[in-house]
């Protein structure tokens, strides 16, 4: 395994939630009421969008959409999420 | 859960206690089935991610090369 720098590490963490949003997803459409499922998605629902501010702040929106669009474009502002090199 | 799938569910499945079983308790003959499935802890977030699921029991890696490997010849 790489060695992961800590916007890679952070990309990592998101990705990982992500993931398991999606299990969540699948599972809940076949089992709309259990409460155990219920509680595992609201756990990554709220991870995920914890680990995504957090990486809008350090590293510049990891989406387009998720640019402020206060001042300037941020999007293009600094290197793309999937960017490798410096920062 | 609104009475009407708590019923339905409750009339297919067996109910173990309020979690519902794998199996319909009736079972039609000449009709496939596939088991219910029921929650367990998932992996870890980690785990999950590598394994390609969060639910140990739909891990099931394919494993065609070593089975034939494995394969007595004579």
């Amino acid at each position: 395994m790489p060695v992961l720098n800590d916007k890679q590490k952070l990309m990592r963490r998101i990705q990982q939630s992500c993931f398991a949003l999606a299990e969540a997803n699948l599972y809940l459409d076949s089992h709309p009421t259990c409460k155990m499922g219920l509680e595992y998605f609201r756990k990554h629902k709220a991870e995920k969008e914890e680990l995504e501010k957090e990486y809008n702040e350090k590293y510049g929106p990891l989406t387009a959409v998720q640019s402020e669009g206060t001042k300037k474009w941020e999007w293009v502002a600094k290197p793309f999420p999937w960017e490798r090199g410096e920062n | 859960m609104e009475n009407t799938e708590k019923d339905i569910l409750e009339r297919i499945f067996d109910d173990e206690g309020g979690t519902f079983g794998a199996m319909p308790r009736k079972l039609a003959l000449a009709m496939a089935y596939v088991p219910f499935q029921t929650w367990e802890k998932p992996y870890e977030d980690d785990t999950a991610l590598c394994r390609g699921t969060a639910f140990p029991c739909l891990d099931k890696p394919f494993i065609g090369e070593e089975a034939v490997k494995n394969a007595r010849t004579e």
